[in-house]
């Protein structure tokens, strides 16, 4: 059974429409992120399903139900604000028991729970230090404490790492994993950052101008992206413009850019045009004169383990290909050949090419 | 800093200077409550206690400190109590109708206070509510008057409480009442107090609106200090206002213990806004 | 942001939660004092008349038509408009003497010495200079030693402005220093970097920038000292009129109507300089672009 579903919501401020007739399920359990660039709908999203929004059409459901017009205190959702959002004037216990005061539970087993909770996001040693002096990781770990000791249906968090240092976040990320598997909590994690979706999320909606774009498995969006705006939001990609040249047998013979593909049909016909997604891990860089195509290199980024080419194509594009750094990186100007298999492009139905392909 | 030494010497000597000037009537006024002679004659001509003893035999300055003590702290409660909402109301809400609410919150603060006075004098009598020299109209004039620095304080407070973490206390489960109670006011707690306070003393020492509403029955402590004034000068005055500069010292002395100092002075700063 | 936005759950729109939060304090304390407001124009107009004269507007007639009216506005103006220009000569030199106190303990006790006469009533600090400005009183007592004197110091303007600056030079203080702490760069030397020497640079750089703090304390300032009454009514014993004493003393002699048309003069008085001072606050902003 899902846990919550939008069936056909939009909101609108204004005459601005913000979210744009959404449908969604998540399921009970699972790690579900909405995905996007700011401005995409995704928080505003998320604050229809906690309450702080009502919906201007649509309806939205927790567990069957329809909340349309339950007040957000009513709600079986919690929330992990980005800017924490702790109360300052009380310290971390009075922080995480609140939820638990204000459903009047015995002291005793406020308590209790607290400092289970507490454990589990390994801050048992502060459980009388007030929040203020708290660092950014600490305090993000109360929040999720605060949150998570209600025993929620859902946990929703709103760019919850945003605010903290690089190493920070991706410690968290691990933490927040293993917490969701450790309570089986459903979890909504709003971001715009791909990476951190893709390696939290059992499942992810990439949302752009308030439309769901893609709605699949990590795996799924990355392999099989149905939208050029997804190809290109998560990971690097290279964007072409193709053209059917030939059906034979199932398998359709597909120029673009100078380089030829042969991929599924799949009731393609001849002369139909489309957009390819090539990944610049599935290029390879072999001698001069080999391979399937010549360029030379425009740029060269060197990331660590892998390094980041721009091939200038004699063809005509200019390719991003990224290869293993290796002992040295090639330099720039070098003549090089690339190679890929015939069937390393993914076929894109949507017709919008995004101008930003990193 | 590389003031020149003029400067430097010049401005501490200025600074000296209006201490001493803002210092030199409290200090007289305490001396004098000591000195034996009972025409201010200085130097004083001896020591004596009989001032203190004149000042607790008088049945005005007793009935009158009694009635200043009810006013202020009734007066004081009412603009705590209706100052909060309408504080919380214009930090947190942008609605066209509240621009009209601020501009008569704060008409009272430009008009003279015994104009104030006076109006109300004429309101108390036009209107027979029988509100002239009663303590409801005391109440309701300081209220007038208070209401405006009350609602400045506050609502710069409020201002600084983040509206998340309302939202953060609703999601947990708190109604709005709730919420209001157990995680905004706690955080302007401060501010309550420095208003509070603020409140009580303007409304202790107020003269000039009062004067206008008061009935003997009513006078409160300042009115009978005035109008004795008018007729004695003995150092009977010295004494009690030595006893009232003991009795702010010690309100004043809870300011510390309630904010820090830098809240308190930049609390004082946001009056002007509203001026 | 949408903090107040229609929420799920939210039974009444926002202008009706913003009245209920508005509503007690207008009704108990702001509607009263309209009305209050209402009720002086009324009694200007004699509409409540004790002696069976008409309505209208002949006592504004009478007291516009008198030159001793027109004296005593004079003197309220003159009083509280030196008073504003002592108070300020002395505030902000002091203010900037307070902001270059290193001393953490000095400081507290400038602070203290300086806005602890707040805490104190006006009746008791105007007491405290009859008894300093009194022909036997203190300061006379000093300049004797001195072979000066000795002065009369009281009962005339001299001590009814001298009191009032003494009442009023805290709410001087307090805009000023706050300026002068909120001006980004007003000691970072910049100017001083770019050669001007010190007078310049107070005239050019740091005057200016100061110049809001200093007409927020002349308004504050003014409107106090002009609606002054227990000071110089005490100190000025009758021998200094100023409006406020005289609505007072009107209505003991039950002229209702003239001290209504004085109490709103009084008002009009200090509505105009504050309008006046708004302009030149106005201009300062307009001329520094914000």
């Amino acid at each position: 059974m899902a846990d919550v579903e939008l069936r056909n919501v939009s909101k609108l401020f204004g005459a601005g429409k913000v979210v744009d007739d959404i449908d969604l399920q998540v399921e009970r359990g699972e790690f579900f992120s909405l995905l996007g660039p700011s401005g995409c709908g995704k928080t505003t999203t998320l604050r229809m399903i906690a309450g702080l929004e009502a919906p201007t059409s649509g309806d939205v459901m927790i567990r069957g139900q329809r909340v349309n017009d339950v007040p957000i205190e009513k709600r079986a959702t919690n929330l992990v604000f980005q800017k924490m959002a702790l109360f300052p004037h009380m310290n971390v216990f009075d922080n995480v028991a609140f939820g638990l005061t204000i459903k009047r539970m015995p002291r005793a087993e406020i308590r209790r729970k607290v400092e289970a909770m507490l454990a589990v996001v390994s801050l048992e040693d502060f459980i009388a230090r007030p929040v203020t002096g708290l660092s950014g990781g600490q305090q993000q770990r109360v929040a999720i404490a605060r949150a998570l000791v209600n025993e929620p249906a859902v946990l929703l968090l709103d760019e919850p790492l945003g605010a903290l240092d690089l190493k920070l976040q991706l410690r968290l990320q691990r933490e927040l994993r293993q917490i969701q598997k450790a309570t089986g909590t459903t979890f909504i994690y709003v971001t715009h950052n791909q990476a951190e979706a893709l390696t939290m999320s059992d499942r992810l909606a990439v949302m752009n101008g308030g439309r769901i774009e893609q709605l699949g498995t990590p795996a799924e969006m990355y392999l099989a992206p149905a939208t050029s705006f997804v190809a290109s939001f998560i990971g690097r990609t290279n964007l072409l413009e193709g053209r059917i040249a030939s059906v034979c047998a199932g398998a359709a013979r597909i120029e673009a850019g100078g380089l030829s593909f042969l991929l599924p049909a799949g009731g393609a016909t001849s002369g139909e045009r489309l957009a390819l997604s090539l990944r610049p891990e599935r290029i390879a860089l072999v001698g001069a004169g080999q391979g399937q195509t010549q360029g030379r290199i425009a740029e060269v980024e060197f990331m660590g383990a892998t390094v980041l080419y721009r091939v200038a194509l004699a063809a005509g594009p200019t390719l991003l290909v990224q290869a293993l750094a290796g002992n040295a990186p090639l330099a720039g100007g070098t003549s090089v050949g690339l190679d890929f298999a015939q069937d390393a492009a993914v076929p894109i139905r949507a017709t919008t090419v995004s101008e930003d392909t990193e | 800093m590389h003031d020149s030494l003029f400067k430097r010497v010049a401005l501490q000597v200025i600074l000296i200077g209006v201490i001493l000037f803002m210092l030199a009537p409290i200090l007289i006024v305490v001396v004098n409550s000591f000195n034996a002679s009972p025409f201010n004659a200085w130097p004083p001509t001896g020591f004596t206690l009989e001032w203190y003893r004149k000042v607790f035999a008088n049945p005005h300055f007793r009935t009158g400190a009694i009635n200043s003590v009810k006013v202020g702290l009734l007066s004081t409660a009412l603009v705590l109590v209706l100052g909060t909402p309408i504080a919380y109301a214009l930090a947190r809400f942008r609605l066209r109708g509240l621009a009209a609410i601020r501009a008569i919150l704060f008409a009272p603060l430009v008009v003279p206070r015994v104009a104030i006075g006076f109006s109300l004098f004429v309101l108390f009598i036009a209107t027979g509510a029988g509100l002239y020299g009663t303590f409801a109209g005391l109440v309701l004039a300081h209220a007038i008057l208070m209401l405006p620095f009350v609602v400045t304080i506050l609502a710069a407070s409020f201002g600084e409480v983040d509206p998340i973490v309302e939202e953060a206390a609703r999601d947990l489960g708190a109604a709005p009442v709730s919420t209001f109670f157990r995680v905004v006011l706690p955080q302007i707690r401060g501010a309550l107090v420095v208003s509070g306070l603020f409140a009580f003393i303007t409304s202790f020492d107020e003269v000039e609106t009062t004067i206008f509403l008061v009935k003997p029955a009513v006078n409160t402590l300042p009115v009978e200090m005035y109008h004795f004034l008018e007729q004695y000068q003995d150092p009977t005055l010295a004494a009690l206002s030595t006893l009232l500069i003991l009795f702010t010292l010690v309100i004043a002395l809870v300011l510390p213990f309630a904010v820090r100092g830098k809240a308190l002075l930049k609390m004082m700063g946001s009056e002007r806004h509203g001026s | 942001m949408s903090g107040a936005a229609a929420r799920p759950g939210n039974a009444l729109p926002r202008w009706m939660r913003v009245s209920l939060l508005v509503a007690p304090g207008f009704v108990l304390v702001m509607l009263p004092f309209l009305g209050a407001m209402t009720t002086l124009g009324a009694y200007s107009l004699n509409i409540n008349s004790t002696d069976g004269s008409a309505a209208g507007f002949h006592v504004w007639s009478r007291f516009l038509g008198d030159p001793f009216s027109w004296k005593v506005i004079w003197t309220s103006v003159r009083i509280a408009a030196l008073a504003t220009v002592f108070t300020l000569l002395l505030a902000y030199p002091t203010a900037a003497a307070l902001l270059r106190l290193r001393n953490p303990l000095f400081t507290g006790l400038a602070y203290v010495a300086l806005f602890s006469p707040l805490l104190m009533s006006v009746v008791s600090r105007s007491y405290g200079w009859m008894l300093l400005l009194s022909e036997t009183g203190f300061v006379n007592a000093l300049l004797g030693q001195l072979g000066l004197g000795p002065y009369r110091l009281i009962f005339n303007e001299t001590g009814v402005i001298i009191a009032i600056v003494h009442v009023i030079m805290p709410y001087a203080v307090l805009p000023i220093l706050n300026i002068m702490t909120q001006v980004p760069g007003l000691y970072n030397e910049a100017a001083r970097d770019l050669g001007a020497s010190g007078f310049t640079l107070f005239r050019r750089v740091t005057l200016p920038l100061t110049l809001p703090g200093i007409v927020v304390a002349a308004e504050i300032v003014f409107a106090l000292s002009i609606s002054a009454f227990v000071t110089p009514s005490l100190l000025g014993a009758g021998r200094v009129q100023t409006l406020s004493q005289m609505i007072y003393e009107n209505i003991g002699l039950i002229e209702w109507a003239m001290a209504a048309v004085q109490a709103i003069v009084l008002l009009l008085t200090a509505l105009a300089v504050l309008f006046v001072l708004e302009r030149v606050n106005r201009s300062t902003h307009a001329a520094k672009g914000d």
